[in-house]
């Protein structure tokens, strides 16, 4: 059977077909819930806003410009979520360390020194990481997708990377 | 070109775990409900759809014009309905409302703390809503407005439910655990926590008017209170009285324990003797019960064929009245004074209100008196606190 494209579900979901918006939700639900989970650290959150962004999403189904891929579009409705969330969580406990606390229970060993050094960075620096390694966005789509400039895209990513470079060989020294 | 770095961050990612078949679904059917009002009708269907009324409208206008029996007025007669708010709004004399349906909080309080959709697992206001406690993943944290200090406390798992004494000093909690759910208590400014019971179902608890009893439902699905000041533990098995508890609510005035099963209704008064019990008909399938006035208990029941709010008395459980609707209900909370009750109810697919039942005589048409909120949920139980 042929695939249908994106576009043509979101037609559909868009008159009204249950199964197009399932068939959407399928398609796109893992990885908004992935990226989540890497910018938030903990699986309920995660949860959270995945559900919270595909509620959005499908409420505004009928503002939605067909002319764009629904995916980036999904996508910056995840990060947002992610960080207002993130936000007003950091500020209703200032100070407190407590909540940064991640849980990467089931999360295979070798990674979860290189997610912990990835929830170690910014808020904006971690967003870009994920977006450019986690759900593969060029540094162009991603300014598009966080309506900023690929130059400051291209600064994020380098000086995340340089970070966690940094990080990173410093816990291989200590594992070594 | 690619680093060793950027090589492990796409091979970490593409390790990651996946959603569980839980989230998965629930967040599959909230996608779904939210999708209800978003269709369209494609252009031509509507230009087809509009042709057709003006002609059946004109045609049938110009004959009745033609015999004199047709006025035509331009302009509105009646007043356009009033639209259902979809900001919460604090309901007059009281100190706030806290509404938490779908995983999503919305809460007003009149000192002005504000809240609206925010993520969150479970929510409980103060006794006089200075501060709220939040369930935000694996942790409880209370919000409070201005200077008031707000503290965040870690769970070992995710906050399920939460109850606030009516002293305002303790806040009993349930936490979900592999396994065991857990029942918890801490002090309201956030300081020792402590186990109270291993081995509870995720139900609301509810606290006894002064302070030193907390119902909960054990997890063989019996009423169970833990009485804090002998650290004794009873249980009351709804078994005989219409089945497994569904919830618990102890009166706001007297130490009277009305208990919730599948099919039916008790009230404890004294352990010492048998609770009154009333059983349902088969249709019927009661969720919860809240205590009014003059000790009288509402109870919120749903049907195949709608829903209804019965009063009977607190002590017999002889039926006084029932207000009757065709929507199910969602949710129910009194007044803090018990002169009404706030509920939720399903108005469409994925759409809930919220609102006022001020009116309860026997008999009526259950009805909003007053809504409070309207919001897009496909949830099945909406929890209400009204202080």
């Amino acid at each position: 059977m042929r695939m249908r494209s994106d576009a043509k579900l979101v037609e559909l979901a868009r008159r009204g077909s249950r199964d197009a918006a399932a068939e959407l939700f399928t398609r796109h639900w893992r990885a908004a819930w992935r990226a989540a989970y890497v910018v938030t650290g903990r699986r309920e959150l995660a949860d959270d806003v995945a559900q919270d962004a595909f509620e959005r999403a499908f409420a505004a189904l009928a503002r939605f410009d067909e002319r764009r891929p629904f995916g980036p579009w999904l996508h910056r409705i995840v990060v947002n979520r992610c960080l207002d969330l993130l936000r007003t969580e950091r500020r209703l406990v200032a100070g407190d360390a407590g909540l940064a606390r991640l849980e990467w229970h089931d999360v295979p060993d070798g990674d979860r020194e290189l997610l912990d050094a990835v929830a170690g960075l910014s808020l904006q620096r971690r967003v870009v990481v994920v977006l450019r390694y986690g759900l593969g966005y060029t540094p162009t789509a991603i300014a598009d997708l966080l309506d900023i400039p690929t130059g400051t895209v291209n600064s994020r990513l380098a000086r995340a990377l340089e970070e966690l470079r940094a990080d990173y060989e410093v816990n291989d020294v200590d594992r070594a | 070109m690619s680093t060793e770095l950027e090589r492990q961050l796409r091979a970490g990612f593409g390790r990651l775990p996946k959603p569980t078949r839980e989230a998965t679904n629930q967040a599959r059917s909230a996608a779904l409900a939210a999708l209800g009002s978003t269709h369209r009708r494609s252009r031509g269907g509507l230009l087809l759809v509009a042709f057709a009324v003006a002609f059946v409208v004109g045609a049938g206008a110009a004959a009745l014009a033609a015999t004199g029996n047709l006025h035509v007025r331009i302009g509105a007669v009646t007043p356009p309905a009033r639209p259902f708010p979809t900001r919460l709004s604090v309901p007059a004399g009281s100190h706030g409302v806290a509404v938490v349906a779908g995983g999503k909080l919305w809460l007003a309080t009149r000192h002005g703390l504000r809240i609206e959709g925010m993520p969150v697992s479970a929510a409980e206001l103060s006794p006089r809503a200075l501060y709220a406690v939040v369930g935000i993943g694996s942790s409880l944290v209370a919000l409070a407005p201005g200077n008031r200090r707000p503290w965040v406390h870690q769970t070992d798992g995710r906050v399920i439910s939460v109850a606030w004494s009516p002293d305002g000093l303790k806040i009993a909690y349930v936490v979900a655990r592999p396994g065991d759910d857990e029942l918890r208590l801490i002090e309201g400014d956030g300081s020792p926590d402590r186990l109270l019971i291993r081995g509870v179902r995720p139900v609301r608890p509810s606290w006894r008017a002064d302070s030193l009893a907390v119902a909960y439902v054990d997890e063989r699905g019996r009423a169970a209170v833990f009485d804090l000041s002998a650290g004794l533990r009873r249980t009351f098995d709804t078994r005989r009285c219409g089945g497994v508890t569904r919830a618990v609510a102890y009166d706001r005035r007297e130490p009277a324990l009305a208990v919730v099963s599948a099919h039916g209704i008790a009230v404890v008064r004294r352990w010492s003797r048998p609770a009154t019990c009333a059983m349902l008909d088969v249709s019927a399938s009661p969720f919860a019960a809240a205590w009014l006035q003059g000790g009288r208990v509402l109870l919120a029941v749903n049907r195949a064929l709608g829903s209804s709010l019965e009063r009977l008395s607190g002590t017999s459980l002889d039926e006084e009245g029932a207000a009757s609707g065709r929507q199910a209900l969602r949710g129910l909370a009194a007044a803090p004074a018990g002169s009404s009750v706030a509920i939720a109810v399903r108005r469409s697919a994925g759409v809930v209100d919220i609102g006022i039942v001020s009116s309860l005589d026997p008999r009526a048409r259950l009805q909003l008196n007053r809504p409070l909120l309207r919001i897009r949920t496909a949830a099945k139980a909406v929890s209400i606190t009204w202080r």
